[in-house]
């Protein structure tokens, strides 16, 4: 393992649209030794449209899905790249699971922050109940400081060695 | 150094810390170019203050301040007046943790209030066009104000400070209607309440569950105390007792429900509550649909806030349903 101590269980959680970002971390972190699963986390398509319909936020019913995959497996994170995802990884914290850290993979901007049913709450839960929030690049962590009041550091994908030291630091804090 | 300022604007804020930011983001945007500050009372907890407001730009150019009340002291008029005695402005302009204000909100306002020297103002209040997905849900908060309205809701108006201090500010006992009562106390003084339709305020709209919304609007039981206090109000109600139609027809709706059991004829009762709620979601079949779906839903809703208003009738000895 790149740096030394035991090799981390990492479960990277992210959607069709943040599934680059995720990849690229993966290979990252499998280079530096550490086992990495990408969770599937799918959304039912006709429930989905139905909450779409009724107002709601998109890729809700993920969250049982990425919850119950994580659950199956033996991870010491849950690295998600979406709101509904932190839920799901928020679900399995509190089943027992691990440490949860969020890439707000968005820029997140003034129109998108409760444009939908639940949009804020499921956005306001992964900033403030993630053990640490993440930004993958400036105008990510400016956003992020500007809505969300969060200052977050700037983590590029490609950069295991300074994920694998804040997974590192959130399992030392328990 | 205690330097006047042309305007303050008031904020008092409880669990809404984000919204609240967005509020600064907003005021940050202002294309008013006077003098002005914003003055913020919360009951956040000290580091939640200092993330939120604290480390905002507007704190940091010394235009934002801020005042903390012990949790669960709080209240609209309490904290209103704890911020305007705490502003420096000569116009004080009230809006709501709640509201996305334009950015050229505080320029009209004040245009407004310097064409009408002495004069209240009241601002343009529309549910946030960003926000209306959430209209899709069945239970939603939100106000839509066109000045000069009946009431005098404190997410869109500005009043002198002088008349404040006159009026000695918002009615503390006033569980809720303190903003009301306040423009009402207003009149009764002679002053004339303008309309600036160009200060334009976005209110949050927010989805509640059935039970979230019939807690949410327990508050308004407390409205008898303002009708008991400012009898005027009942010019602006329906019947001058029903706070709103909704309220008369599902009132009537009930009793002809309960009456069913003895005579079925006295059922029909609920046939104008039950056409008034199927056309609520607009025209065509589908929107029928949806109402029809909703409608348990929302007699509950109305029937709770009645009897929510016959509680609080009943303790400031006046009738408001």
């Amino acid at each position: 393992v790149t740096g030394g101590g035991r090799a981390l269980r990492v479960a990277l959680v992210p959607d069709p649209a943040t599934a680059p970002l995720a990849g690229a971390l993966a290979a990252a972190l499998r280079g530096a030794g550490h086992a990495v699963t990408v969770v599937a986390s799918p959304s039912l398509a006709a429930p989905e449209a139905l909450l779409l319909r009724r107002g709601f936020t998109e890729s809700l019913t993920c969250v049982p899905f990425a919850a119950r995959a994580l659950g199956r497996g033996d991870f010491d994170v849950a690295h998600a790249f979406t709101p509904p995802g932190v839920l799901g990884a928020l679900l399995w914290r509190r089943f027992g699971g691990g440490a949860v850290v969020f890439t707000c993979a968005e820029t997140l901007a003034r129109a998108r922050l409760a444009d939908r049913r639940l949009r804020l709450r499921t956005l306001a839960a992964a900033v403030e109940r993630s053990d640490a929030v993440v930004a993958p690049d400036e105008a990510s962590r400016t956003a992020l400081l500007r809505w969300m009041a969060v200052d977050a550091p700037v983590l590029g994908s490609g950069d295991a060695g300074a994920h694998v030291r804040l997974y590192r630091e959130l399992l030392a804090h328990g | 150094v205690d330097r006047r300022v042309d305007v303050s604007v008031v904020v008092p804020s409880h669990a809404r810390h984000l919204r609240l930011r967005w509020l600064l983001n907003a005021l940050e945007e202002q294309t008013f170019r006077g003098a002005w500050e914003v003055v913020v009372v919360h009951d956040y907890d000290a580091a939640t203050a200092a993330r939120v407001l604290d480390r905002h730009p507007l704190a940091q150019d010394g235009r934002l301040s801020h005042l903390a009340v012990a949790p669960g002291t709080g209240s609209p008029a309490r904290q209103r007046n704890l911020g305007w005695r705490a502003a420096r402005g000569e116009l004080v302009a009230f809006t709501d943790d709640d509201c996305r204000p334009e950015p050229e909100w505080l320029e009209r306002l004040v245009g407004a209030a310097r064409r009408s020297p002495g004069a209240v103002v009241q601002g343009a209040t529309r549910p946030d066009p960003l926000e209306a997905h959430v209209l899709a849900a069945p239970h939603v908060r939100t106000l839509a104000i066109e000045p000069v309205g009946p009431f005098t809701q404190t997410c869109n108006m500005l009043y002198p400070r002088a008349l404040l201090e006159a009026l000695d500010g918002f009615d503390e006992r006033a569980v809720s209607g303190e903003d009301v009562g306040l423009g009402l106390r207003a009149r009764a003084l002679g002053r004339e309440i303008c309309g600036a339709g160009d200060a334009v305020v976005n209110h949050a709209i927010e989805s509640h569950t059935l039970p979230g919304i019939v807690r949410e609007n327990l508050k308004w039981r407390h409205l008898a105390y303002l009708a008991k206090r400012h009898p005027e109000v009942r010019r602006a109600l329906t019947l001058r007792v029903f706070w709103d139609a909704d309220h008369l027809w599902a009132t009537v709706a009930a009793a002809g429900a309960a009456g069913a059991r003895r005579r079925r004829a006295v059922a029909l009762l609920a046939v104008p509550y039950v056409l008034r709620s199927l056309g609520r979601r607009g025209p065509g079949p589908r929107a029928r649909a949806v109402a029809a779906a909703e409608l348990p839903g929302q007699a509950v809703r109305q029937l709770a806030e009645v009897a929510g208003l016959a509680a609080g009738s009943v303790r400031h000895r006046t009738l408001l349903l």
